[in-house]
């Protein structure tokens, strides 16, 4: 059956097609500060409000948030004011925000950013501009290297290489020899693969297969028929978000669940998604700066007030909003709640030796990048959620950043 | 090695089975009301989203895919009652603005109301094993999908082509002001035409949900891979749809498996070669 369709063609219909979707679909969400009062320190809070990080950025900023306010907005009877912008996830949108931040509204200190793509440049600018950020995100390895150290960079949140370097030793002392390794078709997806098999390669296991699918992948089925194929005892994956439902799903699905492990980078099987994932994600391995069910006072009382707060499960990303929002009120704290000049807070972010719900952190002094623990997480059922806990704890995992 | 093939093979078609059902409800609409209605993956996402809502009621997947179909097919009514048909006699660009408009808008509203984070629904028990074909185990969930996609291509086809509805349709496709001055009412043919779309399109998210998930963003996705089925398939032509999808599913399936680093070419490369040998589209040759 044909039918005529007068005065539209398939190229038409293909271009007006494709100009709609690449058109923008952001919005900004701006927060304004509240009211100026006498001296209060500012703080520039970054995250992606909308677009396809909006969940992530939300998290963030809620964590951010519930710091503050439990330290009743201020610091050593200072007020703390937070002035939150949108960076959309795109780089030049993050360094335009940054810019009016620290030139319109004069922040003491920037705090956040989750895509490494915003990372890279906002770094050189903040050394340019001299002002001092703290990042709960961009995890990218080659942000926070020997080589490009500069003073008033910090990286509060974690390397992909500090994630999941430990993972392999691990994986390869619990006896697993024959690994199949997949992840997300780009830089991220990569490095984790690579950081993991240079310590599970050294202790003598193999890779028997491996392939990277596009970001965004539907349908796995075609990875997966090949990976029973190969049959290997485990499946290393680096998949994140969406990618990481349908991947734990589809794996499950294909029934290989009961005879491979799997195992992966942490955001593979975490909080946000493990409520889509449901029973696939059982018994799922991974690698992550923080586990929900770390058994520390700091860490239950984080979780149980953030699910009181937000009538929402922490994940990760909340975590890291809130560390981050405590690195730069313990600086603060130390300089008796007034910032004399950069140089000042930059030292006292250096010095940082606080304890978190991840644990005990610091920061080195060659990269900048933060030294903390790494935990292997094993997701169970908990009741009727299902929550990673804690197999093994990595102390003080450093990223050489060489 | 044939343990290989019949495994990615069914692969290949549980995904073109559910490309077909994305481009159905697309082609079928845009055959008989020549409208781009770009706001169809939002009817897919918005039919995942029914779906989940009714299955967190009731945990019925059932209830979940009458809920989906039907609440897909009202809001496409809605839509073409309220909007669509003052459009009918504006040029192409004014309806791609209007329904572009419109998928920004559903997005917006299942952000609001649904939020911002990934969901799925489960498959149903019953289908949630494992069936053994030559030797390999395969989701038995999938090879339902592929019945549901061949079973509705079959049933739309004759529809259009044995019926007696059918047969107005594609009347009034050819010649409308004949056939509303022979006394039929094509308004709300029309209407109902636009509704099935719509309909299907939640149908196919709800079945799709538990393979693809649900978030935002799906919407927009979902809309490209449609977009280039349909264009592959030619404009308005439901059997052209249907092997289109079979082709592009099992090419890109093939792909992924025997060369990976190719696999999001492979999709683009074809539209590209169907666009270059057959340029002027089979929607400007004749009508059967």
């Amino acid at each position: 059956m044909t039918m005529k369709t007068r005065g539209l063609t398939r190229r038409t219909l293909l271009a007006s097609g494709t100009a709609a979707a690449g058109l923008s679909l952001s919005p900004t969400g701006v927060f304004s500060p509240a009211i100026a009062q006498a001296k209060p320190l500012r703080v520039g809070v970054m995250a992606p409000l909308s677009g396809v990080y909006a969940s992530l950025g939300m998290n963030k900023t809620n964590g951010i948030k519930m710091f503050f306010n439990e330290q009743n907005m201020s610091v050593e009877g200072t007020k703390i004011e937070l002035v939150i912008e949108d960076t959309e996830a795109k780089p030049q949108e993050g360094l335009r925000k940054a810019r009016k931040l620290v030139e319109q509204d004069n922040v003491d200190v920037l705090l956040g950013v989750i895509s490494s793509a915003i990372g890279y440049g906002l770094k050189e600018y903040v050394n340019r501009a001299k002002k001092v950020w703290v990042t709960t995100g961009a995890a990218a390895d080659g942000i926070f290297k020997k080589a490009n150290n500069n003073p008033y960079a910090y990286r509060s949140s974690l390397s992909v290489y500090q994630a999941n370097e430990p993972m392999g030793t691990w994986m390869a002392e619990k006896g697993f020899k024959r690994v199949f390794v997949t992840g997300p078709d780009y830089a991220m997806g990569r490095e984790a693969i690579v950081a993991f098999e240079k310590t599970f390669r050294a202790k003598g296991a193999e890779r028997v297969g491996e392939v990277y699918a596009p970001l965004g992948t539907n349908d796995f089925a075609p990875y997966l028929t090949e990976i029973k194929r190969v049959n290997p005892d485990v499946v290393y994956a680096s998949y994140a978000g969406s990618d990481a439902v349908r991947f734990v799903q589809q794996f499950a699905a294909f029934g290989l669940q009961n005879s491979i492990k799997l195992a992966g980078y942490g955001y593979l099987a975490e909080e946000d998604t493990f409520e889509a994932q449901g029973a696939a994600a059982v018994g799922v391995y991974s690698a992550l700066n923080w586990a929900y069910g770390i058994d520390t006072p700091a860490n239950k009382a984080f979780v149980a007030n953030y699910r009181k707060t937000y009538n929402a499960i922490p994940t990760v990303d909340s975590v890291a909003g809130y560390v981050g929002a405590q690195v730069v009120w313990n600086a603060f704290k130390k300089l008796g709640g007034k910032v004399p000049d950069q140089e000042a807070l930059s030292k006292a972010v250096l010095e940082t030796k606080i304890d978190t719900p991840r644990g005990p952190i610091s920061f080195d002094p060659d990269t900048r990048n933060v030294i903390q623990n790494i935990y292997i997480r094993e997701a169970v059922k908990d009741g009727n959620e299902i929550h990673n806990k804690v197999l093994a704890t990595f102390e003080a995992v450093r990223d050489p950043g060489v | 090695m044939l343990d290989f093939l019949i495994a990615q093979t069914l692969n290949g078609l549980v995904y073109s089975m559910l490309l077909f059902l994305l481009a159905l409800g697309l082609s079928l609409t845009f055959g008989m009301l020549r409208v781009i209605n770009l706001a169809h993956g939002a009817f897919y996402l918005m039919g995942a989203y029914f779906g989940l809502t009714a299955w967190n009621l009731t945990h019925s997947f059932w209830a979940a895919i009458i809920v989906a179909t039907a609440g897909a097919a009202i809001v496409g009514m809605l839509l073409e009652r309220s909007w669509l048909q003052r459009f009918y006699v504006r040029n192409e660009l004014d309806q791609v603005i209007l329904t572009f408009g419109f998928a920004l808008v559903f997005a917006d509203i299942m952000k609001m109301l649904w939020g911002k984070d990934i969901h799925s629904i489960p498959v149903p028990p019953l289908l949630s094993g494992a069936v053994q074909i030559a030797g390999t185990y395969f989701p038995a969930y999938r090879l339902i999908l592929v019945g549901v996609g061949v079973a509705l291509f079959v049933a739309t086809w004759l529809a259009i082509e044995r019926t007696r509805t059918g047969a107005l349709i594609r009347a009034s496709v050819a010649d409308r002001v004949m056939v509303s001055g022979l006394g039929f009412n094509i308004r709300l043919l029309f209407t109902y035409v636009f509704g099935f779309g719509t309909a299907i399109a939640g149908l196919a998210g709800v079945l799709g949900a538990p393979i693809t998930g649900i978030y935002p963003g799906l919407d927009f996705e979902v809309l490209i891979t449609t977009l280039i089925v349909v264009v592959v398939g030619g404009l308005g032509n439901i059997s052209g749809a249907f092997w289109a999808a079979l082709l592009i599913g099992l090419a890109e399936t093939y792909g992924k498996a025997l060369y990976p680093a190719a696999a999001s070419f492979i999709i683009f490369g074809l539209m590209a070669a169907v666009l270059l040998i057959r340029a002027w589209g089979r929607d400007e040759e004749d009508v059967e």
